[in-house]
């Protein structure tokens, strides 16, 4: 008995021993020890680090912009192309001109028209927006506020305002239509005219709303296969301060 | 019996001794860093080569009032840039691991949001690796992993311009 009682000391002992080793191990490594200190680093850190690469932007910005439009010809006279730097986007562009010739009638373009077709096709590159087709919801897309726009200019597509009627009366993009989400078949018809052989835009209230997804998806099951869903919605064409219109309010009437 | 109990109960303190041990091995650690960092420094350059790309990856996820948009697609590409530079150069380790943990944690919440949006679109994570990553459960265990990796230099690694010791007097 005394011995078991002995034994049983000696390997209280022991495990004492082992598990004091591994705490002062995981002491001298402990995740909370002193984690203040390095928080207020991160966040000296996220500061300065915040601050340079804004200084750097801007800087980048400033030299952009006063950088000027350069032209160069990389190729002979009697070649057909020159190159155009445009200092806002920082891309080049070839442009083919027609070379001098005897026999050429048809007035050359001048320089400054030729660098705004050129820039005025490539640059804004939205032209597949009006020709993609849609097959399923998962590859509806969905388009920023630029391609919202070029989109309104283009003239070929029609905003479907997924949000409430009410809000719709309240502000809309102009020339849009309102078919909130579980739209009538009587609702449906009564803008169907508008619809045919356009580009469908669907908005609602930018971030985090899903209202014109679920009227994308809707519009997708009525055979309409040129959808896309503008994601910033309403908020974002606002604040742009892009072209909105409203429905008068109803005149009350009088209580006989 | 009381040999056996023994026997039972240090083999407990040994196991948890020896991962802690490997853990928190300098040459783990110094791996752990320059794997890392290395990631964090590929992640980043794309975006502040092109910022305005990123910029629109931004705001496709619809996430950030629109005047922090701009703000985020200049700093955040920055701040990966530096906990890279931090990991590689070892120095003030954890907090750089805290910076990572935390923006990794954020780009989690991000991509979440868009899954259960139901929204098809790529990841723009690592543009200049995989370019054509999609948002998933894929990119969410790849950050939940390296926010793991992150941590383990977050609790075993020190917190001051080491620089691997090179400096040091002997």
């Amino acid at each position: 008995m005394a011995k078991s009682i002995k034994g049983l000391k000696k390997a209280k002992k022991a495990v004492k021993i082992s598990s004091k080793k591994v705490s002062a191990i995981s002491q001298g490594i402990s995740p909370f020890a002193g984690l203040l200190a390095p928080v207020i680093i991160a966040l000296i850190i996220v500061l300065v680090v915040s601050a340079v690469s804004l200084v750097i932007n801007k800087v980048r910005t400033a030299k952009k912009a006063a950088a000027p439009v350069t032209i160069t010809q990389d190729t002979p006279a009697d070649q057909s192309f020159i190159t155009i730097k445009d200092k806002n986007s920082d891309k080049s562009y070839r442009v083919p001109i027609k070379p001098a010739s005897a026999a050429e009638l048809s007035p050359r373009p001048t320089p400054d028209s030729a660098i705004d077709r050129a820039i005025s096709k490539q640059a804004t590159n939205y032209n597949y927006l009006l020709t993609e087709k849609v097959s399923s919801t998962a590859n509806i897309r969905r388009i920023d506020i630029d391609e919202a726009k070029f989109l309104f200019d283009s003239g070929k597509a029609v905003f479907v305002d997924a949000r409430a009627r009410m809000e719709y009366d309240q502000g809309h993009i102009r020339g849009s239509v309102s078919l909130p989400v579980g739209f009538s078949p009587e609702d449906y018809e009564k803008v169907k005219s508008r619809l045919n052989g356009k580009v469908l835009v669907t908005y609602c209230n930018g971030v985090g709303c899903r209202l014109s997804d679920k009227v994308a998806a809707r519009l997708l099951e009525l055979k309409y296969d040129r959808i896309a869903v503008f994601f910033g919605g309403w908020p974002k064409w606002n604040e742009h301060r892009y072209p909105i219109a409203s429905n008068p309010l109803p005149t009350p009437t009088p209580i006989k | 019996m009381a040999a056996k109990k023994k026997v039972l109960q240090t083999d407990g303190a040994k196991k948890s001794f020896s991962i802690l041990t490997v853990l928190s091995h300098p040459a783990t650690l110094t791996i752990l860093k320059l794997a890392i960092g290395a990631l964090f420094i590929l992640a980043s350059v794309g975006k502040i080569i092109d910022p305005g790309k990123f910029l629109t990856k931004i705001r496709e996820y619809t996430l950030l009032p629109f005047w922090l948009e701009p703000i985020f697609a200049v700093v955040m590409p920055w701040v990966e840039f530096s906990i890279g530079a931090l990991l590689i150069l070892d120095v003030y380790v954890k907090s750089a691991a805290l910076l990572a943990i935390g923006s990794l944690a954020a780009f989690i919440i991000a991509i979440i949001v868009q899954i259960s949006r139901g929204v098809n679109m790529t990841c723009g994570c690592f543009d200049f690796l995989i370019p054509d990553e999609k948002v998933g459960w894929v990119a969410v265990g790849r950050d939940l992993f390296m926010i793991a990796l992150c941590s383990i230099l977050l609790f075993f690694d020190k917190n001051e311009p080491g620089f691997y010791n090179l400096f040091k007097k002997k």
